[in-house]
């Protein structure tokens, strides 16, 4: 599992390669298990808020479509995989050395995968969004036809 | 195809009525219509046929199969002008001359006097008939003498034409207890009879006879104005009496068989609206009245099928004991026999629904600029009108979305407002405070009642979520319904079929009304 970080360079020779393997399936498990959890939630809250949002007079039709902001619970998730990994760190591999890249490369990981999975399941499962605001998540794809009107 | 004849102020404003029920979709596919009046310059003609006009328009931009509105096409008999408005008089002359009284013998003259009086012979002809029935029969009495008239050749050959293929159906209609309708049915209905020369079984006659439902003060009305109170004027005190005499009238003429109806629907309200006293002419613009929709039920259901049995009809509200002197009206005092009360009551609330929402939120919505920036904000509207070919944003269906716009708020909504402005508590049918302004006047959409358009004015039924299910209705029905005439008849079906869900779901009590 460790083999999807594998781009991931050892920081310091002096790490076995064995540590640094095992290092790397801890943080591809921890780095799935964030993602997953993430993405779960933020639809979730997204699919919640997108409900609730209601049409009452014109202006909310053209209001910030604020269930978006959902996604940003990538940054706390990404928060908490690189705090996971910065904790991780020295017990795992009996160095410092790296630590703040490895914490900084995971959080960053973990943020923008699970905010792009969790959009691409957002402008792709129309369930996810009410129909009133279907072409609210991905303006941009529906730009040519909005120039022509 | 029905004809509706309408006589005097108080059948022009049934007329009226009758076109709102129209726009409503209650109406039959084709109806040609004209006014007899004597004074077509009195106020509510004027209305009328102002009304015609917006009625065409909107009939001409949204008719279409994908809803019901406004689909009935109105006949004005080749009138280039408009609503037309026959008068048996030339509004210059005195009513004696109209007799030709100079040229009369003495013996005829004699019996000219026996049934008018000095002053009614001296009557001018320019504001009508003024409550006077005894001279608007003499004068329709001449009507088989207008053969040639433009109005009349024209109406008899439709009439003669249509009894060859199916079944004609006429309905007069008028007030019995004033001067143009009381004098009106009988003679014509007589004319309307010796039309056809054969298949006279299928010209089906029908009349609604309008007994008194307003009053005033003619001699109230002259000391507040300080003007001199001719004695000729029409009086609200002679109302009961007129109409008595014209119920003994058809009572006389049934006994002795000699009854050309198949149909006279009677219809009345004991507790009369009081109305500012007018003589004539423009001022005379008395509001709508219940009655008045009574009386277009009845129109459309003879129009709709006309009974068999040749009988007389009467209606009036049920009395009702929380209200002290006066009647009420619900939905189930409406009379009707062939039209069915919960499709009626459907489609008024439908098309209230319809009107309330474009007024209060789609007609401003369709002239927000923002709109034009963002279409894909508004997925019913990028779906099917964003680039399309024929815009709905485009000038001619503004223009269209505009003449709705302007016939909600200048004429079905006042309308329905005068109806139920009635003293009391009395109309039972919508709920009034869903287009009033926080002083009580007309006319400002209140959206929190768009779950609440039907009387009473409940607490638990206010809230703005049907807005927002009307909104999911109409971005579902985007997808569903079919391409109209033009983008305005189908914005006008989609918000219909959206409109019609939710009349559904608040009837099966299924909707949540909260927020």
């Amino acid at each position: 599992m460790g083999r999807i970080l594998s781009w991931m360079s050892k920081p310091d020779s002096g790490i076995p390669d064995s540590s640094w393997a095992g290092f790397l399936d801890l943080m591809a498990a921890l780095t799935a298990l964030v993602i997953l959890v993430t993405v779960v939630i933020t639809i979730l809250c997204y699919t919640s808020a997108a409900g609730r949002r209601k049409v009452y007079v014109p202006d909310d039709l053209f209001a910030s479509y604020t269930p978006m902001r959902w996604i940003l619970l990538a940054i706390p998730a990404a928060l908490v995989a690189g705090g996971l990994c910065f904790w991780q760190y020295e017990g795992a591999l009996d160095s410092t050395e790296g630590r703040w890249g490895g914490a900084l490369q995971i959080a960053l990981l973990n943020g923008l995968v699970s905010a792009i999975i969790a959009y691409l399941f957002i402008i792709l499962v129309p369930r996810f969004t009410p129909a009133k605001f279907r072409y609210r998540p991905a303006p941009y794809l529906h730009k040519k036809k909005a120039a022509r009107a | 195809m029905t004809t509706l004849i309408c006589a005097g102020g108080s059948g022009t404003r049934v007329l009226e009525a009758v076109l709102h029920l129209c726009a409503a979709g209650l109406g039959p596919s084709d109806l040609r219509t004209f006014v007899i009046d004597p004074d077509g310059s009195n106020g509510n003609v004027d209305k009328t046929r102002k009304l015609v006009n917006r009625y065409q328009e909107c009939h001409e931009a949204f008719k279409t199969d994908g809803h019901p509105f406004f689909r009935t096409k109105i006949d004005l008999l080749k009138s280039a002008q408009g609503l037309r408005v026959w008068s048996p008089v030339d509004k210059t002359q005195k009513f004696k001359s109209l007799l030709n009284y100079s040229d009369l013998s003495p013996a005829q003259k004699d019996v000219v006097h026996l049934l008018l009086t000095e002053s009614e012979l001296e009557m001018p002809m320019n504001v009508g008939f003024r409550g006077h029935p005894a001279l608007g029969a003499a004068a329709l009495a001449l009507l088989p003498l207008y053969k040639q008239d433009p109005l009349w050749s024209q109406f008899a050959q439709a009439i003669t034409s249509e009894v060859n293929e199916r079944e004609a159906r006429v309905v007069i209609v008028g007030s019995v207890f004033g001067g143009t309708g009381a004098s009106t049915i009988h003679p014509l209905v007589r004319y309307l009879r010796s039309l056809p020369q054969i298949n006279k079984d299928k010209l089906k006659v029908g009349a609604v006879a309008l007994v008194p439902y307003f009053r005033f003060s003619a001699s109230e009305a002259a000391a507040e104005g300080g003007t001199a109170l001719a004695e000729e004027a029409a009086k609200s005190e002679w109302f009961a009496l007129a109409s008595r005499s014209a119920a003994e009238y058809y009572e006389h003429l049934r006994t002795q068989d000699d009854w050309d109806f198949d149909a006279m629907y009677w219809l009345g309200d004991d507790t009369p609206l009081r109305v500012d006293y007018c003589i004539g002419g423009p001022q005379q613009d008395n509001p709508a009245h219940f009655v008045d929709l009574l009386a277009a039920c009845a129109c459309l259901d003879f129009s709709a099928s006309p009974p068999t049995a040749k009988a007389c009809y009467y209606s009036g509200p049920e009395e009702a004991g929380d209200v002290p002197d006066g009647n009420v009206l619900s939905w189930d005092d409406i009379p009707m026999s062939a039209l069915d009360r919960d499709i009626v009551q459907e489609r008024l609330h439908r098309f209230q629904l319809v009107g309330a929402a474009h007024l209060g939120f789609y007609g401003p919505l369709l002239r927000d600029p923002r709109l034009g920036a963002d279409p894909h904000c508004v997925p019913w509207y990028f779906d099917r009108f964003a680039g399309a070919s024929a815009e709905l944003s485009s000038k001619e269906n503004q223009d269209r979305v505009e003449s709705l716009s302007v016939y909600f708020r200048e004429n079905y909504f006042p309308w329905w407002d005068q109806i139920h402005s009635t003293e009391h508590d009395r109309m039972r049918l919508l709920n009034r405070t869903a287009w009033l302004d926080g002083n009580g006047k007309p006319l400002q959409i209140q959206m929190n009642r768009l779950g609440n358009l039907l009387y009473p004015d409940a607490v638990a039924r206010r809230g703005f979520n049907p807005v927002d299910k009307l909104f999911d209705g109409v971005v579902r029905s985007a997808a569903g319904v079919a391409g109209t005439t033009n983008p305005s008849a189908t914005y006008l079906a989609m918000l219909s079929q959206a409109a019609a869900e939710l009349v559904e779901q608040e009837n099966s009590g299924s909707i949540k009304r909260g927020a």
